[in-house]
């Protein structure tokens, strides 16, 4: 993976030292609120209900086992003992005190980690598939792009300050699994019809309160023209977003306004005027880069392993796992393992700093010292020999990390919800372990199948509910916790956002209206229809008929 | 007539307070001041305004609650967990650090 130069190393020394300063002098009551609260944004520290809590940027969702184990020593150290990964693959400390909070970062930079970039109006924390690198379906390792666009985007002059925030996701697989039309741009690298490898660059997407699927902005872009193009559209984005209005700020706001052929003929414009210059990406650049991220020393093997044949006919529970949370390798003979970090009854990304120290030598010993996290809120082991994966399934069991639910029901995307958030409306996560403890029939979940459940405390919707094939809001009704039902959002490649059923459902009446739309797919699907396919094809109506039968 | 309590974060923790009397905010939500009146309401949070200026607190407010023979009721789901904490168990939770319960400026 990719290390610091010594360019980054200064970066973030010197910033730690400038946050120190600022610190102190917050401290001494020489910065009011007003002037501190800027600069601790800048540096990932916001102010949640009951404490600070730091944001830690993890970019493209790649972590060493040695970057684990430092999460692991700062959650024990500093905080009460666990961490929670989000749904941008990044992690939030959610207990610390202000005073900590230089100790913490400087603790960080030792692991060329950081927070920076973690909030604010700025290109934030870059992300990218979280296979990226190892899966059989992609065409290259996305990371590899994701690190310049960090490089380009990291303290960025230009777009330190603009209208509002902006996410840049990366991908070179034929399956999304980085949510490319919900963000400000993504990147698809595809192969054109010379076979060349270039950009289909997406613009315009967002969820919040006004959800919109990107736009395709240019089907095939050059490599070389990578850093231009995205300067271009920034630059447009910055000088024509609304500063007016918090809530129409955002990039998909400006392209909707304009219409998608001006905004991207701004673009062009700009472009063309640009491309050229100091921006241009040169091949060697690229190569570099690459050498970062070269693979791997693999064992070459057959890729049918006849002790994993017998250990998938011998145990139950670790073929259920091997059937839902390994995804292909590249590589013959090897697999990629996602941890779940949804056991019945917890809480969606949260892991102990015991269950950190764990993985990572897990990862040592079986994945050559590689973690990813993901946009599901769950860890991936990238590197796991098919030989290995009954060892590794038994070393997680024993931690409560191996729930076989990667990408059916339980496997729930939650935000931190009323508990954690300031601006919440309604609490996530008690709803996520009620769903994760009344489904958790592991048979059950594999006859339902491929379904996404996301669930989020309110309309800024973090946990991307909008893009769920059941999406669950968090309301404020007078007072008391609702929850809006939509169906038949998808983030897979189909995108589309979901429909609101009808009126919300009190808090205590939501997790049967889940019971009963799940009940509804089961009564009426085809063989082997999935729960959005017979969305698809039924629409709302017999949902909504069983849903409101009362009223 | 309305009763209030008025509530901010601690700046050095982040930690909730409530106010106890003028200048005075303590952690624990019994000891927070029950406010009747809009007058005497106006005049408690100019002052905890004027505490956030001081940077002891961050962002004051006031929320609604209810006296009655029970004790307090507050009605928001927001300010009862700011009072009791996550409604959830949090992972392997250790102790809160400790700390003085009440902050004197």
């Amino acid at each position: 993976m990719y290390q610091y130069n010594n360019a980054d190393h200064q970066l973030v020394a010197e910033r730690v030292e400038q946050f120190s300063s600022q610190v102190q002098r917050r401290l001494n009551n020489e910065l009011s609120e007003d002037e501190f609260k800027p600069l601790r944004l800048m540096n990932g520290l916001y102010l949640q209900l009951h404490a600070y809590m730091l944001r830690v940027a993890i970019p493209y969702g790649t972590l060493s086992s040695d970057q684990l184990r430092k999460l692991a020593v700062i959650a024990k150290r500093y905080d009460r003992g666990y961490g929670h990964f989000t749904t941008r693959q990044n992690i939030q400390f959610n207990w610390l005190e202000l005073e900590d909070v230089p100790n913490v970062l400087a603790e960080l930079t030792g692991v060329e980690m950081h927070a920076i970039q973690t909030s604010g109006n700025c290109i934030r924390n870059v992300t990218a598939d979280p296979l990226a690198g190892v899966a059989a379906d992609e065409i290259e390792d996305a990371r590899v792009f994701a690190e310049i666009v960090r490089q380009w985007s990291t303290l960025h002059p230009e777009f330190s300050f603009l209208p509002r925030k902006f996410k840049i996701a990366v991908s070179a697989a034929e399956n999304d699994r980085a949510l490319l039309r919900s963000h400000d741009i993504a990147l698809r690298l595809h192969h054109n019809d010379a076979g060349e490898a270039g950009f289909e660059v997406m613009a315009g997407g967002g969820q919040g309160r006004t959800p919109v699927l990107a736009t395709t902005l240019r089907e095939f872009l050059p490599q070389a023209g990578l850093l231009s193009y995205l300067e271009a559209v920034l630059r447009v984005y910055n000088q024509l977003g609304r500063r007016d209005n918090l809530y129409k700020a955002r990039i998909k706001i400006l392209v909707m306004e304009m219409g998608d052929p001006a905004f991207a003929a701004k673009v062009e414009e700009e472009w063309a005027r640009i491309k050229d210059g100091a921006l241009f990406l040169p091949e060697a650049d690229i190569a570099r880069i690459k050498a970062d991220f070269a693979p791997p020393i693999y064992e070459g093997l057959d890729d049918t392993d006849p002790a994993l044949v017998a250990d998938l006919a011998k145990n139950q529970g670790f073929a259920r796992w091997v059937r839902s949370n390994i995804d292909n390798h590249k590589q013959p003979g090897y697999g990629i393992a996602t941890i779940s970090l949804k056991s019945p009854n917890g809480i969606p990304g949260d892991v102990t700093a015991e269950q950190m120290e764990i993985i990572a030598s897990i990862a040592d010993q079986f994945s050559f010292g590689e973690i990813r996290v993901t946009q599901k809120q769950n860890l991936v082991l990238p590197n796991v020999r098919k030989c290995d994966l009954y060892a590794v399934w038994l070393k997680l069991d024993k931690m409560d990390l191996a729930t076989a639910n990667a990408g059916l029901l339980t496997d729930i995307v939650a935000c931190p919800g009323l508990d954690f958030c300031n601006l919440a409306n309604a609490r996530s996560i008690p709803l996520a372990q009620r769903l994760s403890s009344r489904f958790r029939d592991l048979e059950e979940q594999h006859d339902i199948g491929k379904i996404t459940l996301n669930i989020s405390g309110c309309i800024n919707a973090c946990a991307q509910h909008h893009t769920a094939n059941i999406g669950i809001l968090g309301v404020d009704k007078k007072g008391t916790e609702h929850y809006q039902i939509t169906l038949g959002g998808r983030a897979d490649g189909g995108d589309a956002i979901g429909t609101i059923v009808g009126p919300a459902f009190p808090a205590e009446e939501v997790d049967g209206a889940v019971d009963i739309i799940i009940s509804v797919y089961l009564n009426l699907r085809q063989d082997g229809e999935t729960f959005i396919a017979t969305v698809d094809r039924l629409g709302l109506e017999p949902f909504k008929e069983e849903l409101y039968a009362l009223a | 007539m309305t009763q209030i309590a008025i509530t901010a974060n601690r700046a050095r923790e982040g930690s909730v307070v409530y106010l106890a009397r003028a200048g005075i905010w303590s952690k624990n939500f019994s000891d927070a001041l029950v406010i009747e009146g809009k007058d005497a309401a106006d005049q408690l949070l100019a002052g905890a305004l004027r505490d956030a200026a001081s940077d002891a607190v961050i962002g004051p407010y006031s929320f609604p609650i209810k006296v009655n023979n029970d004790g307090i009721t507050v009605l928001s789901q927001r300010e009862n967990i700011r009072i009791h904490g996550p409604s959830v168990q949090i992972p392997s939770a250790s102790a809160p650090a400790t700390d003085k319960q009440h902050v004197s400026i």
